[in-house]
């Protein structure tokens, strides 16, 4: 059970999250703050989808640049985050104006987990 | 004169429920805090019931010596000086990088409770910055516990790491249970200019308190290194007092082979006993020139304690004492 709090304005500035961005993952009922909804932030309900299998979305991107001199790796941030939903779904939401999605039908869940792109260095 | 930027994190009826969402925040709306002459306040405020459990990544802002990022709890979302699952935590699995990751030049984190719980053979770290070698840099790292409470053969795992040429002060934090260092400073560059004041940190497989050498400035005052698998190995230290240690590392004789009384260790409460007789009063006064007059629970410091920890004997029932708990608000005219 989780809810996913997604980017869904854009920013200027390259170092920002993306629209689409998954930026926060959490357990259903959730209870998001003032400023985590419409214009900048969707928050999407996703439930009886498991908290543990989409925890993962709310990853960096990071790209190891080196070692250090112990030979452990040194990785650097690309991006802010490594999973975002397909533009034109997020586009969709927005045009409905409300801060909260709920994804109701077994199958549009199923669908939107799959729709998640991995974004590489 | 720069104005403040403003935002809350809390539980409910904040602007957002993670440190990190209001970072992101930030850096898509307000990330040149230079030009819009502002420094940035993320307070932290209410009674949390769960971990924060977003990584947090400080990155992708502009910042300088009076436009920079302030990161603090308020008293009602701080702990007292022990690890309290009421008061904000973030506490989350990271592998080869921190719980906090920074590589910002501004900035400032007080208050804050941070455990990696992720598999201390794989570089778990708490508070890790990494800034490069940028001399022209003001990090503040105060009043934080934090811990790694994985398991594994450790490898990495660094409760807090800066990297070379920083300038760095860290102050009246307790760190414990690292798999390899509790505070870990590599090799380092000319221009270094890290200050240790008033640490405690227990606990560790590695060493407590580790300085690879080089060049630069490095001051090392009152830190408090018991339990650890080697307590210090400190190169090149150009100025120090009042280090204590258990086994015979720290970098002041007098102080070595001390034992200090704890109010709990075992409950991992590293607040000073009244029994002490190592690091009570023993302290070096004022270590940083103004810098902090307080401990980690906002009590005044009087004859300086070493450590974390002021010790203040338990007042009889009914009595008031008030508790300082501003710091934040101190800490932004230094």
């Amino acid at each position: 059970m989780a809810e996913f709090l997604i980017r869904a304005q854009a920013a200027s500035n390259p170092a920002a999250s993306g629209v689409g961005d998954i930026i926060i993952v959490r357990p259903d009922g959730h209870v998001w703050g003032n400023a985590e909804c419409l214009p900048e932030y969707l928050v999407v309900k996703v439930p009886t989808v498991s908290y543990k299998q989409v925890v993962k979305f709310e990853q960096s991107l990071q790209e190891q640049t080196g070692t250090d001199s112990e030979g452990n790796p040194i990785y650097t941030i690309r991006k802010r985050r490594k999973y975002r939903v397909p533009l034109a779904t997020v586009q969709a939401w927005v045009t409905l104006g409300n801060s909260v999605v709920t994804i109701s039908k077994v199958n549009n869940r199923k669908a939107l987990i799959e729709s998640v792109v991995e974004k590489t260095v | 004169m720069a104005t403040e930027l403003k935002h809350t994190v809390k539980p409910s009826g904040g602007d957002f429920t993670s440190l990190d969402a209001a970072i992101d925040h930030l850096v898509s709306s307000h990330a040149d805090l230079v030009s819009a002459d502002v420094y940035a306040d993320i307070e932290i405020d209410g009674t949390w019931s769960s971990a924060d459990t977003t990584k947090v990544t400080i990155d992708g802002l502009t910042t300088d010596a009076t436009r920079y990022l302030n990161i603090y709890t308020t008293a009602t979302a701080r702990h007292s000086g022990s690890w309290d699952t009421g008061a904000y935590n973030l506490s989350l699995s990271q592998t080869y990088d921190g719980v906090i990751t920074c590589t910002e030049d501004y900035v400032r984190i007080f208050g804050l409770q941070v455990d990696n719980t992720g598999s201390k053979a794989s570089g778990s770290r708490g508070i890790y910055v990494t800034t490069g070698d940028n001399t022209n840099t003001d990090i503040r790292i105060a009043y934080n516990i934090v811990k790694l409470s994985g398991t594994g053969t450790p490898n990495n795992s660094n409760a807090v790491q800066f990297s070379a040429d920083v300038n760095i002060a860290i102050w009246n934090n307790i760190v414990y249970d690292a798999g390899n260092n509790g505070i870990r400073l590599g090799y380092y560059g000319n221009s270094a200019n890290v200050s240790l004041y008033n640490n405690t940190v227990y606990g560790c497989a590695g060493i407590g308190i580790y300085f690879g050498g080089g060049g630069g400035t490095v001051r090392l005052y009152n830190n408090l290194c018991n339990g650890n698998g080697t307590d210090y190995t400190v190169k090149d230290v150009d100025a120090s007092g009042t280090n204590i240690s258990e086994d015979d590392t720290s970098p002041d004789a007098a102080f070595q082979g001390l034992a200090v009384t704890f109010s709990n260790e075992g409950a991992d409460d590293f607040h000073l006993g009244a029994t002490d007789t190592a690091a009570l009063n023993a302290g070096t006064s004022d270590p940083g020139s103004g810098l902090f007059s307080d401990d980690i629970d906002g009590d005044t410091r009087s004859a300086w304690d070493i450590g974390a920890d002021e010790y203040v004997a338990e007042e009889p029932a009914g009595e008031y004492r008030p508790i300082y708990h501003n710091h934040y608000q101190q800490m932004r005219t230094v």
